[in-house]
């Protein structure tokens, strides 16, 4: 077993929720913006989480030396996981996606973006909803760090044993 | 020669494996907490342990009282898996989100934490174990 490879996973759950952050700080900023390389006002981006098999090697050690329960599914929802294999997961950035909801109409047809009806398109972005989202990100950061530091204690016990 | 002084030193290994493998699962939960249709999930070791010091210090003074079989037809009673391995299982939430995650954040801090406190118990005891050989040592050097 790895020692310190719960460090790892807590780190990858880490980078994976900066990386919203990142995302999320972005919506925020360009919640005005009309003008985009692609043409047309911004739209909101999103980040879809995965979760991955951590540690290959150890997770066929556990499948072979543990017993799993079959989980009987209420619901028969075909997404949802039999048994709890791989044991060990980590999470990465699966991918960012693009909200494509009705962007925000304005009427300003003095503005250099205007439509022939004098209406601008401004950016799909609510930001209660980036708010919302940005606190939900800060709140599982800080878990993780949690998580960490729980794990860091553990270490230190462990290392601790060898001082006599 | 194998230095131990009890047999329960075993024990106490295994359960600080199970210990360990139990914080990377909890950790594996909480960075997992955004993940669409991730399921949380956790270990069952102590039960499998309660086993093998059954077995070692063959004692079996639980009573099992076997199910009776008045027909040739009845089914034995039915263990579906292997006492001595440890159990992993997804543990159902409320399912309050809907996602399909059913990571909840206070289930998984307070877990971490016990079982965090439970490692270091450990670590104690076997440190507290180790001494034993310190002293028998110390004390070698005073006999002349």
């Amino acid at each position: 077993m790895a020692f310190l490879s719960n460090f790892d996973i807590s780190g990858y759950g880490l980078s994976a929720q900066r990386f919203r952050m990142n995302i999320i700080s972005s919506n925020i900023a360009n919640a005005n913006t009309t003008r985009t390389s692609e043409g047309g006002a911004y739209q909101r981006r999103e980040v879809v989480f995965r979760a991955i098999d951590f540690d290959e090697a150890l997770n066929q050690e556990l499948k072979s030396s543990s017993n799993f329960l079959e989980y009987e599914n209420p619901l028969d929802d075909p997404f949802l996981q039999k048994d709890a294999n791989p044991a060990i997961m980590s999470v990465i950035v699966d991918k960012v996606v693009r909200d494509d909801s009705d962007f925000r109409l304005k009427y300003n047809p003095s503005h250099p973006d205007s439509n022939a009806k004098g209406y601008v398109a401004y950016p799909n972005i609510n930001p209660v909803i980036e708010m919302a989202d940005l606190i939900e990100a800060t709140r599982a950061y800080q878990a993780n760090v949690a998580a960490f530091q729980s794990a860091k204690n553990m270490a230190n016990s462990s290392i601790d044993m060898m001082r006599g | 020669m194998v230095l131990t002084t009890t047999k329960s030193k075993v024990l106490m290994e295994a359960a600080l494996t199970g210990r360990a493998l139990r914080q990377d699962m909890i950790s594996g939960n909480i960075a997992n907490i955004n993940t669409p249709y991730y399921r949380a999930r956790d270990v069952d070791f102590e039960s499998a342990l309660i086993e093998k010091s059954k077995q070692m210090y063959a004692r079996d003074d639980m009573q099992v009282l076997k199910m009776a079989k008045t027909s040739d037809n009845h089914l034995s009673a039915y263990k579906n898996h292997d006492s001595f391995k440890s159990t992993i299982f997804l543990r159902d939430g409320h399912m309050a989100r809907n996602d399909g995650n059913t990571v909840d954040l206070d289930i998984e801090t307070t877990e971490l934490s016990k079982n965090s406190v439970m490692f270091t118990a450990l670590t104690a005891a076997l440190k507290r174990n180790s001494q034993i050989f310190k002293s028998v040592i110390d004390a070698s050097k005073r006999i002349r």
